[in-house]
């Protein structure tokens, strides 16, 4: 998973970050596990994407955390252009 | 009203150096004064780049701060800081609502607008008020919260709150979070829009109390739908309760249950439409407030451009105006529903912060006004560091 620098106090600069999963959604609760709260700030209590907030996997864009993901995927949690 | 073991007496007269907490579009402010109160700096900045809309230190406890703010990206949440700002650590688990009750629209937190310290008798309880309007508590000094369910689950909330269209421009939210300080049971918030609403019971049921209220923004007559901007409730009678509503400036005595609009004693060609009301800590009849342009289009800028404040030592029966010191032309700015503040000084100290960035105070109860502090982003709240009315 590649995390943008807005995220730096929770990975303490280290933006990539490895996490076994089987979907997106395991993914993210995965990366919470290793830092309790990053999660919250990406996705809201009904588990959907922050309104400026994007996600890729392997080049697709993806807003539904039950896409299944493979072993090798590429994630990149970007901020949108906007909400500045 | 049931007493608790709290005896309350209101706090006693502060001295010395104040400590302003500014929470702003950008990031998190102090500023202090010397002991005269002559002189001020910026002294902290915190969480640049975060909005912060409120900023709070819990006057039961000393350099007990909590902070409430989000990013224009990332979601929002609470941080704390046991020593006066020097660390701060995130809540584990911030304000979120629960799954929607049937019939109810699930609501998601966009950010924690509005923090309370809980009552004395209650070490460690804070609330918070969220945008949409939700409540919450902690009970661990702000690590974990809960949502209170007799009011974010309670059946009627939707039809209170009026839906999507009935909000701020900066979202709907639950503010105004008042805390009675001879009965933690006892409870008072209000809505935006929604109304003001009173629990006897620690939040387990609401009941409006918006009587006397005007509602020019809806053809009805209703108990609920009001726009409450804030609310205060005097530290010598907690039964006295004002109100800056988007429809006037209001008082009530309790024992009454009516709100009295007392700001159609204020000059015509001024109105009574503001954000913010704060009472005097030793005197229940003074109250201050700040204009705003609540004509036509509803500018929302001092009128005709000409700050000032306007105080009341009669329970609103008159109103002096106080502008001294104050621009006195061509100045459009506007002071939002928590930027203003007291110190419990004597003479009282009033600060106010305004949409251009700048923070300006009295050390004489309101008769003159200096700069404090400029060139800050827009500023969401001022509050005195270990004073929370």
């Amino acid at each position: 998973m590649h995390l943008p620098a807005a995220l730096d106090d929770y990975t303490g600069g280290q933006r990539r970050q490895d996490v076994s999963a089987v979907t997106l959604g395991d993914g993210m609760r995965a990366l919470n596990r290793r830092m309790p709260g990053i999660a919250f700030r990406i996705l809201d209590e009904t588990d959907s994407l922050r309104e400026h907030i994007r996600i890729w996997v392997d080049g697709q864009e993806q807003a539904d955390l039950s896409v299944k993901v493979s072993p090798e995927a590429e994630v990149h949690v970007m901020l949108a252009l906007s909400g500045g | 009203m049931a007493q608790s073991k709290y005896k309350h007496r209101p706090a006693p007269t502060r001295k010395g150096t104040v400590q302003l907490l500014v929470g702003s579009r950008k990031g998190a402010f102090r500023i202090k004064s010397d002991a005269a109160r002559k002189t001020w700096k910026v002294a902290s900045t915190w969480f640049l780049g975060n909005v912060v809309h409120h900023i709070v230190e819990d006057p039961r406890r000393k350099n007990y701060l909590l902070c409430a703010a989000r990013t224009g990206h990332l979601g929002p949440t609470i941080f704390r800081s046991e020593d006066g700002g020097k660390n701060w650590k995130e809540a584990s688990k911030p304000p979120a609502f629960a799954p929607a009750s049937e019939g109810l629209l699930q609501r998601t937190v966009n950010h924690t607008f509005w923090l309370t310290p809980g009552h004395p008798d209650e070490m460690g309880c804070w609330y918070a008020g969220t945008s949409p309007q939700g409540l919450f508590r902690s009970r661990d000094g702000g690590r974990t919260w809960k949502p209170v369910k007799g009011l974010n689950s309670h059946p009627d909330l939707d039809l209170w709150t009026g839906g999507e269209k009935d909000g701020t421009p900066d979202g709907p939210k639950l503010h105004s979070i008042l805390v009675d300080p001879r009965d933690a049971r006892h409870l008072y918030v209000g809505m935006s829009g929604g109304g003001v609403f009173e629990s006897l019971d620690t939040g387990r049921s609401w009941k409006p109390l918006n009587q006397g209220c005007s509602m020019d923004f809806s053809p009805g007559d209703l108990d609920y739908g009001h726009d409450p901007h804030c609310m205060c409730m005097a530290p010598t009678d907690p039964d006295r309760l004002w109100q800056q509503n988007h429809c006037g400036v209001y008082a009530m005595d309790r024992e009454e249950g009516k709100w009295d609009r007392v700001g159609d004693n204020m000059p015509k060609k001024i109105g009574d439409i503001g954000f913010g009301v704060i009472v005097h800590p030793k005197d229940a009849d003074c109250a201050f407030v700040f204009p705003m342009d609540g004509s036509g289009v509803w500018p929302r800028t001092s009128p005709n451009g000409e700050p000032a404040v306007y105080r009341t030592t009669d329970r609103g029966a008159s109103w002096k105006r106080l502008d001294k010191g104050f621009p006195k032309q061509d100045a459009y700015w506007s002071v939002k529903r928590q930027c203003m503040a007291h110190d419990g000084h004597d003479p009282l100290g009033v600060y106010l912060g305004n949409t251009g960035g700048e923070v300006w105070g009295s050390v004489n109860g309101g008769r003159s006004w200096r700069n404090v502090a400029s060139h800050l982003p827009h500023i969401y709240s001022v509050e005195v560091s270990g004073v929370h009315p």
